[in-house]
């Protein structure tokens, strides 16, 4: 089902009207229930192709079921790793494509579901969580159509206590802030992301096979600016399906958790992966990172090793991101990258007060000049490593980077890195005189705002789906 | 619930709203009833329509004017070299239309013809002319000129308008509207809005486009007419058509196929058509196997309509020398009046004259 449809918008109005129209917690359970069964069928051919996912939730129950009070590390250990080596056999990883299924199925979703099946075992077994989920309450927890597809990762006692709090009346100030936030999320997805997507596609096409060769020159300048397109393309079409689900979740009364802030006004890499899809990193740091920080650090008390257990914590716990991104080759590349970044950005936090002193350090960080190169970089850096997201080949990868050569990846590192910068200053500057005086005017007319701005967003939204002759997809859905 | 249908209710109103402002802005920008009934599809650019085949879809109901009609069908090429202008000065039994469309194959082309004809069948007519300028570019197979992620279908460009805003459906041969032609006008106002929309944001894009990523050529005739293709220059139009073809040596044998029954179409019930073999610089010769393969198939076609008394053949070879273009296919500005005014006296001559020369003998008797 496209988010950018007339039929993803009568499930959902439909959703929500049988959700208000009642009081009773078992029976808005229900209408969720059955609202995500429906949503997730539209992603399959048929019975058969829903098969996998279908085993592969039961088996998660199953063996959440079967966890003892205190179940042994053994069963824990043999519990995720089932888990995690089905779906790496569903999701058919570049070293698992001889023996695949023989039969055509869907894996959207699988990822999440995993996510969510693997906090409830472990959790359990921490006793983080007292009570085993039911099969509805699970059912709706793994595979809850706002977020089944790309999160955001609730952690369980979060979602129980949205699941089984008593209903109270909706006010048309919540009805108002959940459109507006859905209206955001239209804007960014099927406006914003397409128009990048637009300059993303008409940039690449000019130096990928079809056009012929080009000088190297205009190589770089073009790779340049289709790479940073691509990041926008990605940041919008993301950022801009979580409001619409969290909006949606408002109007269900059912609070989900944000999974973006303001990725790119990150310092760092390390301070970008807290900002960017930040429930999908949490739990990679709590499921983990921590646990191989903890589990290095018993076995190698002495604090002389701790930079280097958090160094290969970060290494590994980011390779594992990255190749969790895709099941080809392209994507060990893309964890390599990202593992690079953290420990490249964790090395420069422990070599730098080691060289200006903590003083020299802390005052360095003030600096303007500073802060813009950081953030600049930062974006750099990311949108250098998508470029493993839009050449699915390793050959394509190698071939394109071999063309550019290492000048002119630097080349175009810096260019991202100045052009961001300066860009930033621009808005960081506009964005402290701005607000202030607009919030006032805003919270004069929130209601016609709100009003106003959501019928500005179904206008434009037809209008730039028309014009650009298709509805955008929800990218992240493959990852 | 109540509230949430309450806030919607007041959403969608204030949407309708707007939207029929719009409606009533494009209906003030669009070509008129006071306007020429004709459609030459080379004005597109200063319409509300913007596109050649955006035009065309909006304008049909001009197609449908009573009266005698000449209807150009091509690319680039025949839209250049085949202007109403210049057909008009010669040509005074008939208006003239250009349905021309830059890049096209033939099968837009067919699809072309069939707007054309399905538009005149509105009007009743039967004694109209079509002119139909080819040459080998338009060989192309569908698979490979019209791919890409909006073509799953290899859809042209006609299409992909005709299925644009939902008020076209597929019938019989061909799109038709909706809910009949009656109501054709009222749908076509609905979504005016959406032609409306992207005008503006073409002209305020214009630039940037031009500069990213559209290389147009903005030469004067000036410039055009002193133009001197270098061996660079068709070294990158081989490799061009080469690409737009699908094929480094042939043609698509079924796009001479569909050629054919675009001609046996248009020619039935009383119409002409006029096939313009368009002049092609004559280094492409040397350079690639396909105008000679192109040549071939269209001396066996018009062998094969030989007998057809409504189908001609038209051959302009004699102004194939290179320096009589301007690149690789267009020709130059002065030869391009030259090329019209050829072919403005055998459309004269199959129809002004014969109609003449019929009503004379009518008179006789």
């Amino acid at each position: 089902m496209n988010f950018v449809s007339l039929h993803f918008l009568v499930f959902t109005l439909a959703t929500v009207l049988a959700y208000q129209a009642t009081r009773s917690v078992t029976v808005r359970q229900w209408v969720l229930l059955i609202a995500s069964a429906y949503f997730i069928s539209t992603y399959m051919l048929d019975f058969k192709s829903a098969l996998p996912l279908a085993v592969f939730l039961g088996l998660g129950y199953l063996l959440v079921a079967a966890m003892g009070a205190t179940p042994s590390r053994a069963y824990v250990a043999a519990a995720v790793c089932l888990m995690i080596g089905s779906f790496l056999y569903l999701k058919q990883f570049f070293f698992l494509t001889a023996v695949g299924l023989p039969f055509i199925y869907s894996t959207v979703g699988l990822s999440y579901v995993l996510f969510r099946i693997i906090s409830l075992i472990v959790d359990l077994a921490n006793r983080d969580i007292e009570k085993k989920p039911g099969p509805g309450a699970y059912l709706a927890y793994t595979c809850g159509f706002t977020t089944f597809l790309s999160g955001p990762v609730q952690t369980w006692p979060s979602f129980k206590g949205e699941y089984e709090k008593q209903p109270v009346p909706i006010t048309e100030g919540e009805v108002l802030h959940a459109m507006s936030r859905i209206a955001t999320g239209y804007f960014k997805l099927a406006i914003v992301a397409a128009v990048f997507d637009y300059l993303f596609q008409n940039f690449t096409v000019q130096f990928t096979g079809a056009a012929g060769p080009v000088s190297w020159p205009k190589l770089v300048a073009l790779y340049t600016v289709s790479a940073a397109a691509y990041t926008g393309y990605l940041y919008y079409n993301f950022s801009g399906y979580m409001d619409i689900v969290i909006g949606i979740g408002g109007l269900l009364q059912f609070k989900l958790p944000e999974n973006f802030n303001k990725p790119f006004s990150a310092k760092s890499f390390l301070e970008f992966w807290q900002r960017w899809h930040m429930t999908m990193s949490q739990w990679f740091k709590t499921y983990l990172f921590t646990p191989i920080m903890l589990a290095a650090m018993r076995r190698l008390p002495d604090p002389r090793h701790s930079a280097a257990i958090g160094l290969s914590a970060f290494f590994i716990t980011f390779l594992v991101m990255g190749i969790w991104h895709g099941s080809t080759v392209v994507f060990v590349v893309y964890g390599v990258l990202m593992a690079f970044g953290a420990c490249a950005n964790k090395l420069w936090q422990l070599a730098m007060p080691r060289a200006l002193g903590k003083p020299g350090y802390k005052s360095l960080q003030k600096r303007l000049v500073y802060i813009q190169l950081c953030k600049g970089l930062t974006f750099a850096f990311f949108t250098l490593a998508l470029t493993c997201l839009w050449t699915p080949e390793i050959g394509q990868l190698f071939g394109l980077t071999g063309r550019l050569g290492v000048s002119g990846l630097v080349l175009s590192i810096a260019a991202l890195t100045l052009v961001f910068a300066a860009v930033n200053l621009v808005f960081d500057r506009v964005g402290a005189i701005a607000p202030g005086r607009l919030a006032a005017v805003g919270a004069r007319y929130r209601d016609t705002l709100a009003v106003s701005r959501c019928a500005g967003v179904i206008l434009a939204v037809i209008f730039v789906s028309a014009i650009l002759n298709k509805a955008p997809e929800f990218v992240y859905k493959a990852f | 619930m109540v509230v949430v249908v309450r806030v919607l209710l007041r959403v969608l109103l204030l949407t309708a709203a707007v939207y029929a402002c719009l409606v009533g802005i494009a209906a003030l920008m669009a070509p008129g009833s006071s306007e020429p009934q004709t459609v030459d599809t080379a004005s597109a650019g200063s319409t509300l329509y913007a596109t050649s085949t955006k035009y065309l879809m909006f304008m049909q109901p001009a197609l449908r004017m009573p009266g005698r009609r000449v209807i150009v069908l091509g690319a680039s090429n025949a839209d250049i070299e085949l202007r109403p202008q210049v057909l008009g000065e010669t040509v005074k039994c008939a208006t003239i239309d250009n349905l021309s469309i830059g890049n096209e194959n033939i099968t837009e082309l067919d699809e072309t013809a069939r707007i054309a004809l399905q538009n005149r069948r509105y009007a009743h007519a039967s004694s109209d002319v079509y002119v139909l300028g080819v040459w080998f570019g338009l060989f192309g197979d569908s698979k490979a000129r019209w791919n890409g992620p909006t073509r799953e279908n290899n859809e042209s460009d006609i299409d992909l308008e005709f299925q644009r805003y939902g008020t076209y459906k597929k019938g019989g041969d061909f799109y038709e509207s909706r809910f009949g032609v009656a109501y054709e006008p009222l749908l076509n106002g609905l979504v005016s809005p959406f032609p409306l929309i992207e005008k503006v944001s073409r002209e305020t894009t214009k630039r940037l486009r031009d500069f990213f990523f559209i290389r147009p050529d903005s030469r004067t005739d000036a410039e055009r007419e002193a133009a001197v293709v270098s061996d660079a220059d068709r070294s990158a139009a081989v490799t061009y058509w080469q690409r737009q073809l699908g094929s480094p040596d042939r043609l698509s044998p079924a796009q001479f196929d569909l050629l054919a029954k675009t001609i046996t179409m248009l020619s039935r019930g009383g119409n002409k058509v006029i096939v313009v073999d368009l002049p092609v610089p004559n280094w492409w010769d040397a350079a690639l196997p396909m105008n000679r393969e192109y040549k071939d198939r269209l001396a066996a076609m018009e062998r094969s309509f030989a007998d057809d008394g409504a189908v001609k053949f038209v051959n302009l070879d004699r102004f194939n020398n290179s320096e009589n273009f301007s690149d690789e296919v267009h020709a130059k500005p002065s030869i391009a009046k030259q090329i019209g005014q050829s072919v403005a006296k055998v459309i004269n001559a199959e129809t002004c004259d014969l109609t003449r020369q019929t009503h004379l003998l009518e008179g006789h008797h």
